[in-house]
């Protein structure tokens, strides 16, 4: 399979540090995978989601080993606006991104930068507007926007210039449930319908279990564990080792073992987790 | 018992110099040492009205009274003395070379004796467990231990009142808990606590009471178990009950919603063994 990511002993250090954040990563990403990186505060997520476009080193500085290619361009390489054609980052807080007086000035401006023609720029804003569901919001000023609209604006930015990847940082976090939810669902329609791939940073495993396809494991800057949702989701004790906090349907399977009851599988989604339970005696009986 | 609630709100309504109305008419009692979550979509009033109770923010009409007493002519450093606001970042309120000197610095524009100070800030110190930090930059610490500062240099004021502005956002598993604990310490200590959050978890497992906000407006106000019960309500109001809570409730669970895994435990644990040995497998 063709692979869009590919990381390759990547050690990096940034300036006036004692450690290294990143400690030999490699792992490569097929094109169109939905990739999850997940792990504690400080295991090196953002960093890793830098070294895609090259701003880790090239704007951090640094000690930078290995290679990291992006649709086959070397980061280190190539120069950000050259990379911000493959890949878009969207970051945490969405408002630290957006600058402009409306919308559709923000999402027509990396377009602009580069240099694209008016004709194709205002298709691409009308088309990534309609995508995440903004259209008719245009002339609207960002910051007048909700959280989750916001976010969507910065994924409509980063749509408009049509990069094989995309790649957010914990996209949801300052998001209330519903405005995260309409989040991910587009994310997911990116992965789906576009065949965008995505890695996408975040604390919230419910998340990474009901939508990627595979979960990454960062822990002190090394990748300690990398398979599908089922396969890391049910390492229990690999998870309380390195902090992480399994989605609530599996705590439930956990304690359930624990409590000597039949289960024999470890959901990791909430339809799962109602199959499974269901199984267990027939419906559970209410009150 | 006096039954005269610690923070009183009435009919409070505030607009932004912009024009925003943020809140609508609130009206709100809150006792002595309750646990109060306020939660809501983004952009509800969530922070418009937390931030009218230590007086960064002034009513445009109706008034609060904090233990009986109208809050409008005093002054922030009074406010803060009762009050005590934990900004969601903590390092909007961190400055100073050391963990020491940040929290005696409050104690300082106080005007707390040397003695009295230096009393306070070691209580603090040892009730957050950060002596051993006393003598580190802020700034070289983890995110939750910085947190830690940030409350170490309220409780030195020591008010009865803390307001928490989304405690866990952006902290990870290991972080979250961190914060929840000491929040669950103060209010073990007595003080009432009121927290602005989105995190659904910390709410149902933690707070007595929760309060969701829509428009400006109070549209829920209740215990969590009886809160997260009404689905399409919450989801009307962008808000969303944990994923245990909502399995439970796909299972066919009626009651109170269950709030934590445990309990939720507790519930299939008892109907799988009342089941007919027969009808088991």
């Amino acid at each position: 399979m063709v692979s869009v990511i590919d990381v390759s002993q990547v050690t990096y250090q940034y300036p006036r540090k004692e450690k290294p954040v990143l400690k030999d990563i490699s792992f490569t990403v097929p094109a169109g995978q939905f990739l999850a990186i997940i792990g504690p505060t400080g295991a090196g997520k953002s960093t890793l989601c830098y070294t895609f476009n090259g701003s880790v080193p090239r704007l951090f500085g640094g000690v930078f080993e290995g290679k990291v290619a992006v649709a086959g361009l070397d980061t280190y390489e190539n120069e950000i606006p050259v990379m911000a054609q493959h890949m878009g980052l969207v970051v945490q807080n969405a408002r630290s991104q957006l600058f402009s007086v409306t919308v559709e000035g923000e999402v027509a401006f990396g377009c602009e930068n580069l240099g694209m023609p008016r004709e194709m720029i205002l298709q691409n804003i009308r088309k990534a507007m309609e995508f995440v569901g903004l259209e008719g919001l245009e002339d609207r000023q960002p910051s007048a926007l909700s959280g989750g609209q916001q976010q969507r604006v910065a994924i409509a930015c980063v749509l408009a210039m049509d990069p094989e990847v995309l790649v957010l940082d914990e996209p949801t976090s300052e998001l209330d449930p519903i405005g995260s939810e309409q989040v991910m669902r587009v994310v997911a329609r990116l992965n789906r319908e576009l065949g965008k791939t995505i890695v996408l940073v975040t604390h919230d495993t419910e998340f990474a279990a009901q939508y990627a396809d595979r979960v990454l494991v960062l822990s002190e800057g090394s990748l300690v564990c990398d398979g599908t949702p089922k396969e890391i989701f049910k390492q229990e004790e690999l998870l309380a080792k390195v902090r992480v906090r399994a989605p609530q349907v599996c705590q439930a399977a956990f304690e359930l073992r624990r409590r000597g009851l039949p289960i024999t599988g470890i959901p990791v989604t909430l339809d799962e987790a109602v199959q499974l339970f269901r199984g267990l005696n027939g419906q559970p009986t209410g009150h | 018992m006096d039954n005269q609630p610690v923070i009183e709100v009435n009919n409070l309504h505030h607009t932004y110099p912009n024009g925003v109305q943020a809140l609508h008419g609130i009206d709100l009692r809150i006792s002595s040492g309750e646990y109060i979550a306020v939660v809501g979509q983004n952009g509800s009033g969530k922070t418009t009205l937390a931030k009218h109770l230590n007086g960064l923010l002034k009513p445009s009409l109706g008034q609060i009274k904090i233990n009986g007493i109208d809050i409008s002519p005093m002054r922030i450093s009074e406010l803060s003395r009762i009050v005590g606001y934990v900004f969601q970042n903590p390092d909007d309120m961190l400055f100073c070379n050391s963990v020491e000197e940040e929290i005696s610095f409050g104690l300082k524009l106080m005007g707390f004796e040397q003695s009295e100070k230096q009393e306070r800030v070691e209580k603090s110190l040892k009730r957050m467990g950060l002596e051993q930090l006393r003598d580190q930059h802020p700034f070289t610490l983890s995110l939750g231990d910085r947190q830690r500062v940030a409350v170490a240099c309220i409780l030195a004021i020591t008010p009865r009142i803390f307001v928490f502005d989304e405690p866990t956002t952006g902290q990870d598993y290991f972080g979250g808990q961190s914060i929840m604990e000491t929040i669950e310490m103060l209010h073990a200590d007595g003080c009432t606590i009121l927290i602005i959050t989105h995190d659904m978890r910390l709410v149902a497992e933690q707070a007595q009471r929760v309060i969701v906000m829509n428009g400006g407006r109070i549209a829920i106000d209740a215990p969590p178990g009886e809160a997260f019960k009404q689905l399409d309500l919450l989801e009307k109001l962008s808000l969303r009950a944990p994923q245990i809570t909502r399995l439970s409730q796909l299972l066919g669970w009626q009651g109170e919603a269950l709030l934590d895994v445990p309990g939720f435990c507790d519930w299939v644990e008892q109907s799988w063994r009342t089941q007919d040995e027969a009808k088991r497998w």
